[in-house]
């Protein structure tokens, strides 16, 4: 793998980490709260926030390089399909023009969003107790934000015909077949 | 170019865009964005690219997806499923598309414990399409059973979607429950009858199995699906006796997987992975479109599209009938590029006092909205039931072919939405029965 | 010019059918000049209603302060002491003098309150509040001892509070998903104004409703902020019928609240649903929390959220409310509220140099 995949794929990994252990913080801590709840009587405190405000928030935002580097993004092929080659590749090209830009401007623009939840220090007070909010707003900018450099690694690779050096090194794309699952 | 024009304008590049292949989150962003930054100026599109993305996302109604998605991949990868579709391979063995059948009727269920019919596809999509596939079931009718079926989710109470409408409408929610319990279940038979009848001739599509199985085998056979059924009947439980929520129940289903999955000792940290690095790449693929279409949301409200679809109901106003095929042809139109909320905040405010000046009961609106907008659901180039089932088969299936498979499904909609156009007693008759 | 409006409301609500009278003020005001168009839930929705209208994707925006405790601190503050209600007289006209209060207040008291809104691109221009709050059960509450035990869904962290007290157990929840976690079982009763028995058809679930407990109201509400741009670059009569359509609004929201509490409770009894008043026993209770939870919630806002003129609002503020207590004696209507908030406070902004 060239360093520059391996970089990425490193990074990616790490964000889709966080988002693996949001899903099961999420089961657990909603589990938990129910449980406490209904056998005594004693909710957790904060549970809504965490999840709308944290678990939500990372597990759709930070595995966005993941796909990005799996090209699973979902897309329509019929038309597709049928193209001749080298409109297909201009087409490709195309998507990753628009992929980059897109996820680098609300990289940007949540970037500046973030900053400014920070400078005020937003917090939310659930029964009594403070939580902090401002690093849920960090979250978007972290994935918009490698997803862009993923793509842009994807378009100078396209764009200069060589391999990204992504397809047999990504851990998701080699689940997603459910056929190879069923060993 | 008036704001309407503008809208008309990047709607068409929304279509072109999307059909040459440019992923369709990111063509709804560019398009909105874009859009947004011609009608109102800059800083409104920078504005907007930073409120709405996190705003949408961090909901708690919406953390039931990832959970219930994650649920059905543990009960994939734990191997649960696997013996729910043997049982229901031998009962159904005589039955043309009996696996199928079974799917639509594993939907309803799921339907009466989900109100959302993202959630009921994720959590079926898994534990039925591959079993399907397994069996040569063509893979159109596979993926589309699926997708199609769970748009029984939304009909078959609860329903976040009629939740909504009623207290935007002022409606009693319970009467739109009961009415979209028969449209639901009605919608079920209709599924199974259109299977059951394509099946029958052309049998290619679900190779029937040869020999039947005898009785100690069917019994044997149901014995082995005890852990699905235990995960069903505890979540159902868990709703119905007022131990959890709907959104809850997700998290819930998914914990209590795990639980059974280790008693059945097959809960490996392998199978943990795959089904959290799954449930991570489905819900981010998922997520970035809703939050896109949520974006296209503002922009058409903000470009008068609601003034102008308007006098477009208006000029089928001769009849109520003609008025409500007006309507029904905009909801079509919607819910081709629009998730239902959005297209439901669009439109109602311009929508009810029209139909209420024709004469329409508003629960009886209710129920068929609900029903347009889950077709929506399935219908492209934006149909999230169907990138659910993408996102759960992967490589198995082609996004065009899911489309294609559920085209058949569509066509009972609308025959649906006709039957409750030409008969209104079938969606009131049973809140009038609860009336007294 | 024509200004967009969002509001996070059904248009069938309070609060939508006083925004269409806002509109229709705004446009009468300057012979159609100056037209505001309402957006009920399609634009922008309550959480996303603050930032929006500070990035003009809104030109006038209903925002309620709770959603963004930190950027609307001290505003936040005066409506944290709405449990102040409970210690006045309980003859319905609570909501008008709340109303009249936190406007004067805001307007004419709370300069670092309009700064944290200027902060965010916006002129405060108008409030609004909803009746008292009441308990909308599934079992009888008949005497505030009955609450222990209870699964009570609560929002905001005075009422947590006013729950932990008295030994119940809050459960906080989306307005929305009270409907079925009151019929399911998972609350015994939601903490909810009257009016919502009928906006979220709880009418249907509800068996048992004991007004006035907790009491206090909701006053988090900045009505019709107008983004900062914009309200710079209108002339200063567009100005002036902006703050008469605040006024109407303000008065709107309010006496719209009032009357549909009323139909709200005959649409109860009609269904057959018993409705507990509070014993004096009970109310007693709930005032002696009520003095106590105030320097709790004063303590909170100098430490937690650092609003430094905490004290001195503490002791401003009750006395504002008092003297609207004996203003509001009389109100009768609609036109009625919105000319005593026009002669007492509207009449004295000058819109040639407010919020510029
Ligand atoms: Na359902
Ligand atoms: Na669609």
């Amino acid at each position: 793998m060239n360093p520059i995949a391996k970089l990425l794929s490193g990074a990616s990994g790490a964000l889709g980490a966080i988002a693996g252990l949001a899903v099961l913080a999420l089961v657990c801590h909603v589990t938990l709260d129910v449980i406490l709840r209904y056998v005594f009587n004693a909710p957790l405190n904060g549970t809504i926030l965490f999840v709308s405000t944290f678990y939500m928030v990372a597990i759709a935002f930070l595995p966005l390089a993941l796909v990005e580097q799996g090209d699973n993004h979902i897309s329509v092929e019929l038309l597709f399909d049928r193209f001749p080659g080298g409109l297909r590749r201009a087409l490709m090209i195309l998507g990753q023009v628009l992929t980059v830009i897109v996820a680098s401007l609300i990289a940007i623009r949540s970037g500046e969003e973030a900053l400014g939840k920070y400078a005020l220090g937003t917090f939310s007070l659930e029964g009594g107790t403070k939580f902090i909010t401002w690093p849920s707003y960090f979250i978007l900018p972290a994935g918009f934000g490698l997803m862009a450099l993923v793509a842009l690694w994807r378009l100078i690779a396209a764009l200069l015909g060589i391999d990204s050096g992504f397809r047999g090194h990504n851990e998701i794309a080699a689940y997603m077949p459910a056929e190879e699952n069923h060993d | 170019m008036t704001d309407l024009q503008i809208a008309v304008a990047f709607i068409a590049a929304l279509f072109a865009l999307i059909l040459v292949r440019i992923p369709i989150g990111i063509a709804l962003i560019a398009v909105s964005f874009g859009g947004l930054w011609s009608m109102m100026g800059w800083n409104v599109a920078w504005g907007a690219l930073g409120v709405i993305p996190h705003s949408f996302v961090s909901s708690w109604v919406l953390s039931s997806i990832p959970a219930f998605l994650f649920m059905g991949f543990i009960c994939y990868h734990t191997r649960m499923t696997q013996g729910l579709f043997q049982a229901a391979q031998v009962w159904l063995s005589a039955v043309p598309g009996g696996l199928a059948i079974a799917s639509v009727f594993g939907c309803a269920g799921f339907a009466a414990v989900t109100g959302s019919s993202v959630a009921c596809s994720a959590a079926m999509g898994k534990i039925a399409v591959p079993e399907m596939m397994r069996h040569r079931y063509d893979a159109e009718l596979a993926t589309g059973t699926v997708a199609a079926a769970g748009t029984i989710g939304a009909l078959i109470p609860p329903s976040i979607l009629m939740i909504l409408y009623g207290i935007i409408t002022r409606q009693p929610i319970s009467d739109l429950f009961l009415g979209g319990l028969v449209i639901g279940a009605v919608t079920m038979l209709g599924y199974v009858l259109m299977i059951w009848l394509r099946v029958r001739l052309n049998p290619n599509l679900a190779p029937g199995v040869d020999e039947a199985a005898s009785w100690s085998e069917r019994f044997t056979a149901l014995g082995q699906t005890w852990p699905v059924f235990l995960i069903v009947i505890g979540v159902f439980a868990g709703l119905f006796g007022g131990v959890f929520t709907p959104t809850e129940a997700g998290a819930v289903g998914a914990a209590l997987s795990c639980a059974v999955a280790l008693i059945r000792r097959s809960l490996t940290l392998k199978a943990v992975r795959l089904a959290v690095a799954e449930t991570i790449n489905t819900t981010a693929a998922l997520m970035i479109i809703a939050a896109g279409a949520s974006l296209l949301a503002r922009f058409l409200t903000l470009s008068g599209t609601g003034a102008a679809l308007s006098d477009f109901i208006l000029s089928f106003e001769a009849s109520p009938v003609t008025l409500m095929i007006g309507i029904v042809l905009v909801y079509l139109l919607l819910g081709m590029m629009l998730e239902p909320v959005g297209a439901m905040l669009l439109t109602l405010p311009i929508v009810i006092p029209l139909v209420d000046h024709a004469g329409f009961s508003l629960i009886w609106f209710g129920v068929v909205l609900t029903k347009l907008l889950e077709i929506g659901m399935i219908t492209p180039p934006v149909g999230m039931n169907v990138f659910v089932i993408k996102g759960v088969v992967g490589d198995l299936a082609k996004l065009s072919s899911i489309f294609r498979g559920v085209m058949w499904f569509v066509l009972v909609d609308l025959l649906i939405v006709g039957l409750c156009i030409a008969w209104p007693d079938l969606v009131l008759f049973l809140p009038a029965l609860a009336a007294g | 010019e024509t200004l967009n409006y969002a509001y996070g409301y059904p248009e069938s609500s309070a609060v939508g059918l006083a925004a269409v009278r806002f509109a229709d003020e705004v446009s009468q005001k300057t012979g159609g000049e100056l037209t505001v168009q309402p957006f009920s839930m399609s634009l922008l929705s309550l959480s996303e209603t603050g930032p929006g209208l500070r990035d003009g994707m809104a030109d006038i925006g209903y925002v309620l302060t709770p959603y963004y405790s930190a950027e609307y601190a001290t505003s936040l503050f005066l409506h944290e002491l709405n449990p102040l209600v409970n210690l006045g007289p309980q003859d319905g006209t609570a909501p008008l003098a709340y109303t009249g209060a936190i406007l004067e207040y805001t307007l004419t008291k709370c300069p670092e309150c309009l700064s944290e809104f200027a902060a965010q691109n916006q002129v405060y221009t108008g409030g609004g509040v909803t009746t008292l709050y009441g308990l909308q059960c599934t079992q009888p509450v008949a005497s505030i001892a009955d609450l222990k035990g209870k699964r009570v869904r609560t929002a905001g962290a005075g009422f947590v509070r006013f729950a932990e007290h008295f030994g119940a157990v809050g459960v906080p929840l989306p307005v929305n998903e009270v409907y079925e976690a009151l019929s399911q079982g998972v609350l015994d009763c939601a903490m909810l104004s009257a009016p919502e028995l009928t906006n979220y058809n709880l009418t249907d679930v509800v068996t048992d409703i004991t007004p006035n407990i907790p009491g206090g109201l909701f006053a988090g509400v900045a009505s019709t902020n107008v983004n900062r741009d914009v309200w710079q670059r209108l002339t200063v009569e567009e100005r002036e019928a902006v703050l008469w359509g605040a006024s109407q609004m303000t008065a709107g929201i309010t006496w719209n609240f009032v009357t549909q509490e009323a139909e709200a409770m005959a649409a109860a009894e009609a269904k057959g649903i018993s409705i507990h008043q509070p014993d004096e026993a009970s109310q007693a209770s709930v005032r002696e929390f009520v003095e106590a939870d105030l320097q709790t919630a004063a303590a909170i806002f100098r430490d937690t959220y650092g609003v430094a003129r905490v004290d001195e609002i503490a002791a401003d503020f009750p006395q504002m409310l008092e003297k609207w207590r004996g203003l509001v004696s009389g109100v009768d209507s609609h036109d009625a509220l919105q000319k005593l908030l026009w002669d007492q406070v509207y009449s004295k902004i000058d819109p040639a140099t407010y919020g510029l």
